[in-house]
């Protein structure tokens, strides 16, 4: 008893003393938020790629899978964790000085990272992106790219029900660690792929799947140029157990909406479908008024203060801080034309057209100035 | 001198653009690599000189050497770094640290305020009567655009004090605009956060300050806290001189011209840029110097485009003169020495009452 409250207090105490006092002092004796980050430019003065608030990553490879899609073989510096098949990670690397952050599913398997400490993110280089494109071109190997630790939650759930993968396009790489990982599993004997690619060429993982096929995948790929996007006659033909199943879903996000919904029709309870949409695709960049009528309705997600508007877009776009304004929030801003910096805000992601430099922005992570944005699309805001 | 026309200002506009989009299209690791390794540089400074200044009972001669690193920490973090960091001159690097949200100085005044009222109502109305407090600091008069009062008599004792203590001046600015503390409250305020708020920020940084530079490093090194706590405030004196002196070299020079409310009304972007252009003057000096300076002695350039990176401001004040020039559009630049002078003529000329309007 004495001990046990001994200890609550002990804990208590450390709480507050790592939580709040050492931020304090650190605020106090150097106007920065940590020591670690007052010293960075110090110790970045002696290692160029030291980072405090990231863990690193060397580059070990770029692999060619298709014209389009490479793949990057990373190996994270001691103290990134363990991961989970199916999850995902940020990339952050360094463009021009400025620090650009996607969301990438990690494409090997955690026995693959536990045997030679690395892992596998394939990549689609983006025709018009600013960083796909740029990422293959300018790694080599003994480059340093930036890791968030793993996250997400689509993973396998461990059961004996018989399992159906769908994956359209890069969808794959978040399935390819589910299959790989599980292989030796009693029930991936009787687990079956649908694999959606646009044509011969975009097969990715060919090798793998024949690998795994003498595991026991039945698998299939559809080419959309050829028979479409995914319809009942596909799921007939392919799987004739389809209720019976497990399914996981991995593809762009409109993929997944028309499967969940075709799933559901074909009496799948919601509790064994699985997917997880695909955050950040980069979008292309180009600098024309088409771009925001592709986009049926602009929504506008704000995080902190959990509204959100959507609604036709207009002829007269309104800025973001206009229309957080009208929505009763009361973002910090100063001149609204673009020169004090106060309505700074992070956007988590989606695109923002700046009137100011007249350019779209890519559907990254990164700070905006709100009185110069006009969304496009579905736009994440930290307000 | 006659204000050019609209079409003549708007095409100006058009050249002044140009300038800046040449310059940002430059913008990147390089300068990148540049705040990272100043801000090094500046940090290993403040470290060491805290150091080297604790060591003062050794040799005098390392107490001085002491203050000084600390002193040139100082400046380097209020000017070149703390200054333009938070104009937002580096938020396309994405960094969690170096940008124009985030970043805090070493100055008794709280970063937030600072953007608020430098930022917005410096930068958008520069030299406007009435409208830009930083014209005079609302206790000196520097034109006959307000009258005279008998408290002007002294005012050269009062900018000599008003540069001694100017993170103060700083720190109080926005409060003072405000009368948080004193006078009739404002008629119209544009503040975006309560009183309440911008009182406890206004505490919580001094505060701070005072703290770390006059009671915790001094009881850190208690035998010798007196030599700490005078090297400190030594140090934070002969910044407050410096940043003091190059800004009021940047407004307050011999041709530096004013404005009334009525003019800026319905401004075009052509008249903007002009309207900057008179408010502000250059000094000239070597790449060290503009450093130091924080690259205010491009004061003109950082007032045309006050979120591009600070060192492209030598190169584009070549291009900017050159239009200038093209236009007919009077530019000023001088040595330090040259415009200090004029600096000091103008406070004390309108100190007595019968100077004539310019």
């Amino acid at each position: 008893m004495f001990n046990a409250i001994n200890s609550t207090f002990l804990n208590r105490f450390l709480a507050y003393f790592n939580n709040k006092f050492i931020p304090t002092l650190a605020r106090t004796l150097t106007n920065t938020s940590s020591f670690i980050a007052y010293l960075e430019p110090i110790i970045q003065l002696f290692k160029k790629d030291w980072k405090s608030n990231h863990l690193s990553a060397k580059v070990t490879c770029v692999r060619k899978e298709s014209e389009s899609i490479y793949t990057l073989v990373l190996k994270p510096s001691s103290n990134w964790k363990p991961f989970r098949a199916g999850q995902f990670v940020q990339l952050s690397a360094e463009k021009n000085g400025s620090l650009i952050t996607r969301t990438f599913s990690i494409s090997s398997e955690p026995s693959y990272f536990k045997a030679s400490g690395k892992i596998e993110l394939t990549i689609r280089s983006q025709e018009n992106g600013i960083f796909t494109p740029w990422l293959r071109s300018n790694l080599h190997p003994e480059s340093t790219v930036y890791l968030s630790q793993a996250n997400g939650g689509f993973t396998l759930r461990q059961n004996t029900t018989r399992k159906l993968f769908i994956a359209a396009g890069s969808g794959i790489t978040a399935i390819r660690p589910l299959l790989k990982e599980y292989k030796n599993e009693p029930w991936f004997k009787q687990s079956k792929l649908l694999f959606y690619v646009k044509n011969r060429s975009e097969r990715l993982f060919a090798q793998d799947l024949n690998m795994l096929e003498s595991y026991g995948l039945d698998y299939k790929y559809i080419y959309s140029e050829e028979s479409g996007r995914i319809c009942q006659q596909h799921l007939d033909n392919f799987c004739q157990d389809i209720s019976k199943r497990e399914v996981y879903l991995c593809g762009p996000t409109k993929m997944i909406e028309t499967t969940n919904n075709l799933l559901k029709e074909n009496l799948i309870p919601e509790a064994n479908i699985h997917f997880e949409y695909f955050g950040a695709t980069p979008i292309n960049i180009q600098d024309s008024p088409l771009d925001i009528e592709e986009e049926e309705f602009i929504q506008v997600d704000y995080l902190n203060s959990n509204k959100q508007v959507s609604f036709k877009p207009e002829a007269s776009p309104q800025t973001l801080l206009d229309m957080a304004e009208k929505e009763g929030l009361n973002p910090i801003a100063g001149c609204r034309i673009g020169i004090c910096h106060q309505c700074i805000c992070k956007k988590k992601q989606g695109r923002v057209y700046n009137t100011k430099t007249k350019q779209y922005s890519d559907s990254g992570s990164e700070e905006i100035q709100l009185c110069l944005s006009v969304p496009v699309g579905h736009v994440e805001l930290e307000l | 001198m006659q204000k050019p026309d609209t079409r003549t200002l708007d095409q100006f506009a058009e050249e002044l653009d140009q300038i800046r989009s040449d310059a940002m299209s430059e913008v990147g690791e390089k300068d990148a690599r540049y705040i990272r390794r100043l801000i090094g540089i500046q940090r290993s400074s403040e470290i060491i000189g805290r150091i080297v200044m604790v060591l003062g009972f050794i040799s005098p001669a390392l107490w001085v050497i002491g203050v000084g690193l600390l002193a040139l920490a100082k400046i380097l973090d209020n000017m070149e770094i703390g200054h333009n960091v938070m104009h937002g001159q580096y938020d396309w690097m994405n960094d969690p640290n170096i940008n124009s949200r985030n970043f805090e100085w070493d100055i008794a005044g709280d970063g937030g305020s600072w953007k608020r009222y430098h930022n917005h109502e410096h930068h958008t109305y520069t030299n406007v009567i009435g409208k830009d407090r930083d014209f005079g600091y609302g206790t000196l008069r520097l034109s006959d655009d307000l009258p005279w009062k008998p408290k002007n008599r002294f005012q050269f004792l009062h900018y000599l004090g008003l540069s001694a203590l100017f993170e103060w001046g700083v720190a109080y600015h926005e409060v003072a605009a405000e009368r948080i503390f004193m006078g009739k409250r404002r008629e119209v305020s544009s503040l975006p956060i309560s009183r309440k708020a911008l009182k406890d920020a206004f505490f919580k940084k001094a505060g701070r300050q005072i703290f770390k530079d006059y009671i915790f490093f001094p009881l850190l090194c208690w035998p010798v806290a007196l030599q700490v706590l005078t090297g400190n405030f030594i140090a934070n004196i002969i910044r407050n001189l410096w940043t003091s002196t190059i800004i009021f070299c940047g407004h307050f020079t011999e041709d530096i011209h004013t404005f009334q409310p009525a003019e800026i009304e319905n401004e075009t972007q052509g008249e903007w840029y002009y309207r900057q252009i008179l408010g502000s003057s250059n000094l000239e000096g070597k790449k060290l110097f503009h450093i130091l300076t924080g690259h205010l002695s491009c004061q003109t350039e950082h007032h045309l485009y006050p979120d591009v990176p600070a060192p492209h401001y030598p190169d584009m004040s070549i291009k900017v003169q050159a239009v200038c020039h093209k236009y007919g559009i009077p530019y000023n630049t001088g040595s330090l020495s040259k415009q200090y002078i004029t600096v000091v003529q103008r406070i004390l000329k309108y100190s007595s009452p019968k100077s004539i309007k310019a």
